[in-house]
């Protein structure tokens, strides 16, 4: 999500908020990393920026009673009160005799609902501040699309066309194939891909959608023992980036991270940013293929 | 006329002894208060246990021992991070700290020269705990 519009939606929030309840004093916005992102005064004040440190290291020590979810100090001048709202933190300072139900229902009702929405705004139309990587069209794995594929309409973007047709020349009988054995990758049309492809190696995972307001569209997370296995297969220090191709064709190129959620660990997923999801139009739990791009490969 | 004399002396003597030693029993008598305090409340269900730091002794009870360094760690920080924060906005005393997670929350307060953080399940009314101890 583009942080400038995130910002000025926020403080525009808290602005509000302090409209409607007056008992607030200040207030501020900081990310799980403790960078100020908004407050409601026109510059983030400095004794924010201190109090978001003094935040930032409670929360990392919060891990024992399951991380940080609100925070009241009760001290004899005012209150300062501190919620979690998805990946953020409201930090407000209020008066001696704020009404803290009153306060946590605006703001528990006000906050989420906004990020919510600049979320599926921001999803609905790609910004380019935070997708340095655009998608790339890769030679795709050769293996006939499958036929109800073929006949959705396709976003313009993802420049992919080209690919069908080449798919479909190269595969005449994909539109009759119905059977699942035109899937199998020993066709003799394989030998036909470049010699690049047959080298490295390639996986079918397991979609998982995820979002969030400081997901990266062009970042994927998978296990790190697939990581591993692959870059200890083409010697080399780390995977960076892996190209993704649904079965009906569609590619993208995107970056590589281990999965932040350890529950979800070694279950042959890919979990794959909401907005490349739409691109690719692929839902939780479709198959991907997901190869790792090898230095020749990355530009 | 001389027994005025006798009697002053006697007075200023008397006061001045009261100053020198009363706060230091006092002091005790508080610290002793809390632990008893604790050692009740520690009964009570939904209480994980307590941690309490004062300038030369530290007691802690904890239900799972495998958590005492991760709670001392947790109470000091929450205690430090918590009085920068008043000292930056001006707040004046702390009266107490309640720190929420997803599985417990934690009241914290300063009670004289002691450190306290009681560690609880989420549905303990918190505010009660800290009747009981203020």
């Amino acid at each position: 999500m583009n942080e400038e519009i995130l910002s000025i939606a926020l403080r525009n929030a808290l602005i509000e908020i302090k409209n409607a309840l007056t008992d607030i004093n200040w207030s501020f916005i900081l990310t799980n990393n403790g960078t100020v992102i908004t407050s409601e005064e026109d510059a983030v004040d400095p004794n924010m920026a201190k109090a978001a440190s003094s935040f930032q290291s409670l929360a990392e020590k919060a891990g024992p009673i399951g991380g940080l979810d609100n925070m009241l100090i009760t001290g004899e001048k005012g209150m300062v009160y501190m919620s979690s709202v998805n990946d953020l933190y409201l930090v407000a300072g209020l008066a001696k005799n704020t009404d803290l139900v009153y306060f946590r229902t605006i703001t528990g009702a006000v906050l989420p609902t906004i990020l919510k929405v600049l979320d599926s705004v921001t999803s609905l139309s790609p910004s380019p501040t935070l997708s340095p990587t655009p998608f790339k069209p890769t030679t795709p794995i050769p293996y006939p699309p499958a036929k109800p594929a073929l006949e959705r309409p396709i976003p313009s973007e993802l420049r992919i066309e080209e690919e069908e047709k080449a798919a479909e020349e190269e595969y005449p009988q994909a539109e009759e194939a119905e059977e699942p054995e035109a899937l199998e990758p020993s066709k003799p049309e394989r030998t036909e891909a470049p010699r690049q492809l047959e080298d490295v190696p390639s996986q079918q995972l397991i979609v998982d959608k995820f979002s969030g307001l400081m997901v990266k569209a062009d970042t994927v997370q998978l296990d790190a023992d697939i990581l591993k296995r692959w870059s200890a297969l083409l010697d080399v220090k780390e995977i960076e980036e892996v190209d993704i191709e649904t079965f009906s064709g569609k590619t993208a190129r995107c970056k590589t991270k281990l999965i932040s959620d350890s529950k979800l660990e070694g279950r042959g997923l890919i979990r794959i940013p909401e907005k490349t999801c739409q691109l690719l139009d692929v839902r939780r739990g479709e198959l991907v293929r997901v190869k790792p791009v090898t230095l020749g490969e990355s530009e | 006329m001389k027994v005025p004399l006798k009697k002053k002396p006697l007075q200023v003597e008397v006061e001045e002894e009261q100053v020198d030693w009363a706060p230091k029993v006092e002091e005790k008598r508080e610290i002793a208060d809390l632990r008893a305090g604790l050692e009740r409340l520690k009964s009570r269900e939904g209480i994980v246990g307590y941690i309490i730091r004062g300038p030369t002794s530290a007691s802690v009870d904890i239900k799972d021992p495998s958590k005492i360094i991760d709670y001392a760690a947790l109470s000091a920080e929450a205690i430090e991070s918590c009085e920068n924060v008043c000292n930056t906005f001006g707040l004046g005393k702390i009266f107490n700290i309640i720190l929420e997670g997803k599985n417990l929350k934690v009241l914290s307060l300063t009670k004289g020269e002691q450190q306290l953080s009681i560690f609880m399940e989420k549905n303990v009314d918190h505010n009660s705990i800290y009747r009981e101890i203020e």
